[in-house]
């Protein structure tokens, strides 16, 4: 049997499995990524607090705190590999009676992890916007929240989301490792197809294919995204001329 | 006598150990134009953004109306929809057009419908000469405009008092006309304001009284 008879035997025999494991391979990557971003934010805002010399005593050490633990958060979550937590998180859930699934666990872990890259991602973002903006806003009255919310947030997840777009990918990639709590997605598909058939090379050579496929398509949307959202603003001129 | 708006009393103000203001008291008085004047480093900025609190003076009082407001308890956010600030940078927000720019904290922070608020916002960038750039972002704006557009955002909020932080220093000779103009006007309609500038012939045109700030100190009070 040749390679190509191999793979035309195992995308025959297989072909659903691989299918379905795309469509769970998507599913982590955006999910985690969906999840990641919202928490992200949030974990984001967290990290950046500083107490300001209006602050109480008390608010003082509660934004100290905050900000600390968001810290050693992110610290943790990327500084450790992702099959690790994968494994710890399971297990450890199931020791403690949470009764969920390998996919639900596999959801949870990689939107967790996620949690930490976008909230470093958006730091990054919300410190990128111009000084000027948040004392322009603060000028007018607003709050530190308000002026989070409606000045410093859409300018910094505008900057942002070249990264948050590669976040995506990567996620698309490293979901892969989570096949260590057998969810059943991409990996997990060849791993299952190829110990039933002893063809190696070749059931990974259909989801190297397959990943780099679905990476190449969503970096092009991503792209073609990104291009609308930076695209000039073209004043409707009716508008203009009713003002 | 005039109503005193603000009172600025002994501030100090230090950034890295190195004084900026040094015991700097002076008062604004209701209808005044103040100009403050001086050379570069002297902490002229640092005094205007002390009285909204962007900086926080070490020791002192700053009064408005008689409170102390660099004190904790103080609602800094309340204060500061009764003082409009004009930046030397424009700072618009670079994701809103300029309607929404003007829009946004009479909104958020003065409740206002937004109906009522588009239309105060459209009244001061007609005042200001914009009419016909109410949808533009701030990218697609000359400097004159934005710092134009900038002025109508602070007037939005009805401040009892404007400062302007070098509101000419980063436009052409073309550009600070158009701003100093519409700063005259405002002048005219009797609005309290205090004006960090260089433009020594503006300020005397259209102060009524400058105030020199030389190395941290108050030099003269004119």
């Amino acid at each position: 049997m040749s390679t190509a008879d191999r793979i035309g035997y195992l995308l025959g025999k297989y072909g659903d499995l691989f299918l379905k494991g795309v469509g769970v391979t998507l599913l982590l990557a955006v999910v985690g990524t969906g999840i990641g971003l919202l928490l992200g934010l949030g974990l984001a805002l967290l990290r950046n607090l500083k107490p300001t010399p209006q602050d109480s005593k008390f608010k003082s050490i509660l934004k100290i705190i905050a900000a600390g633990l968001a810290r050693i958060y992110i610290e943790v979550f990327r500084g450790t590999p992702m099959m690790v937590q994968a494994i710890i998180i399971y297990f450890g859930g199931k020791m403690i009676g949470i009764p969920w699934t390998y996919l639900v666990c596999g959801l949870f872990v990689i939107s967790i992890n996620t949690t930490a890259y976008m909230a470093e991602i958006i730091r990054s973002g919300i410190n990128g916007v111009d000084v000027g903006q948040t004392e322009a806003s603060r000028s007018l009255g607003m709050s530190h929240l308000q002026t989070m919310a409606y000045v410093i947030f859409p300018q910094a997840l505008k900057n942002a989301i070249p990264a948050i777009g590669n976040e995506f990918i990567v996620n698309i990639k490293d979901s892969s490792v989570l096949n260590v709590i057998t969810v059943s997605e991409l990996f997990m598909a060849a791993k299952i197809a190829s110990s039933a058939t002893y063809f190696y090379i070749e059931s990974y050579l259909i989801i190297a294919a397959i990943y780099l496929v679905l990476t190449i398509v969503f970096s092009q949307l991503l792209k073609i995204l990104e291009k609308k959202l930076n695209a000039p603003f073209v004043p409707k001129l009716r508008k203009v001329f009713h003002a | 006598m005039p109503e005193e708006i603000i009172r600025v009393e002994n501030v100090t103000k230090s950034f890295n150990g190195v004084e900026v203001l040094k015991d700097v008291s002076f008062s604004v008085y209701k209808g005044e134009v103040v100009a403050i004047i001086g050379a570069s480093g002297g902490g002229k900025s640092t005094l205007l953004r002390c009285l909204n609190l962007l900086e926080n003076p070490d020791a002192g009082h700053i009064s408005i109306h008689g409170i102390h407001i660099n004190d904790k308890k103080y609602d800094v956010d309340k204060l500061r929809t009764k003082i409009g600030m004009v930046f030397q940078s424009f700072n618009l927000f670079n994701h809103l057009n300029v309607l929404e720019n003007c829009i946004l904290a009479q909104v958020k922070v003065l409740k206002r419908k937004r109906k009522q608020a588009e239309e105060i916002a459209r009244l001061n960038l007609g005042k200001v000469g914009l009419s016909d750039r109410v949808m533009f972002k701030a990218s697609q704006l000359s400097g004159g405009q934005k710092q134009r557009a900038a002025i109508a955002r602070a007037l939005c909020m009805n401040p009892e008092i404007m400062l302007f932080d070098e509101p000419t220093s980063a436009l052409d000779p073309e550009m600070t006309h158009e701003v100093l103009n519409t700063i005259k006007l405002l002048a005219s309609e009797g609005m309290t304001m205090v004006i960090v500038t260089h433009e020594m012939e503006f300020a005397h045109q259209v102060a009524t009284r400058i105030i020199k700030v030389d190395a941290g100190r108050v030099k003269e009070n004119e």
